[in-house]
């Protein structure tokens, strides 16, 4: 029987790979900020180099 | 995260160096400390909370030895430290917490420093020290979810009281579901920031479009908050049709026994009207037959008229009329003038002066006509009060044995649970109604909600062959267009997860709760609501989480943590001897019944 956390990863390889890039990444600075840091301060600066970095270089798609 | 060694320098009541190992074997998996009251298991328990999470520092007393404090001398610097090591996906890490403890007077000390230490070596044996210690011990088992983890068994039923959120928060923490819901929030604030900066730099076509956007998307949110709500009433409504049937269901045989029960009643109840309208006839009848009790007077009357005829008292024949118009005529019916006959008439006026009435004579005359026909009326309505005995004797008998059935389906229905089912029918066609009702409601809704989605993509598709007149915007649009994507896709994933969550833990809770709990068949069921409410329902499909007795919300709880344990490691129950599914466990509770839950678990 798949644990939850498994699970929770399937349901981001259903996704497009840009946005699964995008919801992976984030997902990945919430919790570093959640376990690691008790005020989430600058963490959108960090979601929006992220958003930057797959609008400027898509995985699959044109450059910009 | 596996603990395999526990080490105590003057911590509480163990006096120098202690350490215990923990069984990291495959087949003997669990350590049980065993120990005499005061013996320092508890505390042993309390050191490792306070080790990884400084949890207890100003609850649980003067932490320090006190046959330490009372052999330093002043100004000793003394040393209170816990080692907890443990492995966690391939790595060996020790935490250290450390407090050194300055002598300042004989019984005294005071804190001189403190100190928190996480040292990790890898799988090819380089070790390092963490830099962020608590941080780090949060992302391997946050301190929010630790006593899902660590908990003590004396008040373990606290987690499934009924008054209290720790079930819903227990499932947030340890599923960490926090993480997707921040993600979501802050993909959807920067998606709303990277459209408001299009506004501003855009055209004012743009801005137009965007705010007519923002009206579409504020309808649409509305729309499904509708939708969401009406699909819990159906959900709800499901259920609650689903559980209805399942009481119909097992009382299928009380149903029964009722329906020939109130089936019995009925007839019970117009034999018994019959057998009232049969004693009325019967008094009625018996006041009708007075005339039997007047046979010997009516014969010895019979006999009086008899004898008085004999003896010319009453004349027969003669009527009164009679003599009075021979007078009249004065001719005798043999021809001869009465006047010529001496003596003739005086006889004639002395047979009227002793003639009785015409009406007395018919009297008498029909006398014994009126007994024979008197008689004859009796025996007629003494042969219908027979007829009527009989009636009311069938009649009697027929309601003694409705009266033994109706007894015997009582006693029957006794063993079985009271369910009225009749109501219960009731209950079940109007859940029914409304689910129809809903259904409809929801089609509606959505069909509002695919025409909303379909006038926001055609507003999207509009503002981006605006923006795509305007170059500068193309990069601020592309990034909108992600965030937004991304947002939803976390959204969608966020629904997901959590129902598989909540499907997840409610599955492995009942499981472990009826293999438990003694009294197992009197639950039904375990339900975890969407807002993650957890209910137990009894035998007759009532909710009893309330009703609980103190033992079994431990094993109740217990069974949480199992699950919840197992919804994060991936385990199947039940528990196995290979595969414990208890963390670390506390126990002390003065409850054999959880004594003997644990027992079965270890078994």
């Amino acid at each position: 029987m798949k644990d939850l956390q498994s699970i929770l990863l399937d349901l981001f390889d259903d996704l497009d790979s840009d946005i699964k890039g995008i919801v992976s990444e984030v997902y990945l600075i919430e919790r570093e900020f959640m376990d690691f840091y008790k005020k989430p301060h600058g963490i959108n600066e960090k979601i929006r180099d992220v958003i930057d970095k797959y609008a400027k270089y898509p995985i699959n798609g044109e450059k910009l | 995260m596996k603990i395999f060694l526990i080490r105590v320098l003057n911590f509480k009541q163990y006096y120098g160096e202690q350490q215990a190992a923990i069984s990291d074997l495959k087949d003997l998996n669990i350590t049980v400390f065993h120990g005499l009251n005061g013996a320092g298991k508890t505390s042993l328990f309390n050191a490792i909370n306070w080790c990884l999470y400084g949890v207890g520092e100003n609850k649980l007393g003067e932490l320090l030895n006190k046959r330490v404090l009372l052999e330093a001398d002043i100004d000793d610097e003394i040393p209170l430290v816990v080692t907890v090591c443990f492995s966690h996906k391939n790595e060996e890490y020790m935490a250290e917490r450390v407090i050194i403890y300055k002598k300042t007077e004989k019984k005294q000390a005071r804190i001189d420093r403190k100190n928190f230490f996480l040292t990790v070596t890898d799988i090819s044996g380089n070790t390092r020290t963490v830099s962020n210690p608590s941080g780090k011990m949060n992302s391997i088992l946050p301190e929010n979810v630790r006593e899902y983890f660590f908990f003590d068994g004396e008040n373990i039923d606290d987690l499934t009281r009924s008054d209290n959120e720790k079930i819903e928060n227990a499932i947030i923490n340890i599923m960490r579901l926090p993480i997707i819901d921040k993600t979501y929030d802050h993909l959807e604030g920067i998606a709303n920031e990277y459209r408001r900066e299009l506004k501003r730099q855009g055209s004012i076509k743009i801005g137009e479009i965007i705010s007519q956007e923002e009206r579409l998307e504020k309808s649409l949110d509305n729309k499904k908050i509708q939708k969401e709500e009406i699909a819990e009433e159906l959900r709800k409504g499901k259920q609650q049709i689903s559980d209805l049937k399942k009481i119909l269901r097992e009382n299928e045989k009380s149903r029964h026994l009722q329906e020939r029960r109130d089936e019995l009643n009925k007839t019970f109840k117009t034999f018994n009207e019959y057998l009232g309208n049969l004693i009325l006839e019967i008094q009625k009848s018996v006041i009708q037959l007075y005339p039997l009790f007047l046979v010997n007077q009516f014969q010895s009357s019979l006999n009086i008229v008899n004898q008085k005829r004999e003896k010319g008292e009453i004349p027969s024949g003669l009527k009164e009329q009679f003599i009075i118009d021979l007078i009249e005529r004065d001719y005798c019916i043999c021809g001869q003038k009465i006047s010529d006959l001496e003596g003739a008439k005086d006889h004639l006026l002395s047979l009227i002066s002793n003639s009785y009435t015409s009406k007395f004579e018919d009297i008498i005359i029909k006398l014994p006509g009126d007994i024979r026909s008197v008689n004859n009326i009796t025996n007629n309505h003494l042969n219908n009060l027979n007829r009527l005995c009989k009636d009311k004797a069938d009649v009697q008998q027929k309601i003694e044995d409705l009266d033994r059935q109706i007894d015997e389906i009582n006693r029957k229905l006794k063993d079985s649970p009271s369910v009225d089912i009749v109501n219960i029918e009731k209950k079940l066609s109007t859940f029914e109604e409304n689910q129809k009702v809903n259904e409809r409601r929801i089609e509606r809704i959505q069909f509002e909600i695919e025409n909303l989605e379909k006038q926001i993509n055609e507003k999207i598709k509009e503002r981006e062959k605006e923006e795509k007149k305007q170059e500068k915007l193309k990069l601020l649009s592309r990034k909108e267009e992600l965030a937004r994507k991304a947002s939803s896709a976390v959204l969608k994933i966020k629904e997901e997860f959590y129902e598989q969550t909540r499907l997840r833990i409610e599955e492995e809770t009942k499981k472990v709760f009826l293999e438990l709990a003694w009294k197992h068949d009197q639950f039904q069921d375990i339900r975890l609501d969407r807002d993650f409410q957890l209910e137990v329902i009894d035998l007759w499909g009532l909710p009893s989480r309330e009703e609980l007795s103190a033992g079994e919300r431990q094993i109740l709880s217990l069974a949480f943590i199992c699950a919840m344990v197992n919804g994060v490691k991936g385990a199947s129950l039940p528990p196995t001897k290979k595969r414990c599914a208890i963390p670390l466990f506390n126990h002390a509770t003065p409850f054999k019944i959880l004594c003997s839950a644990v027992e079965q678990v270890i078994e």
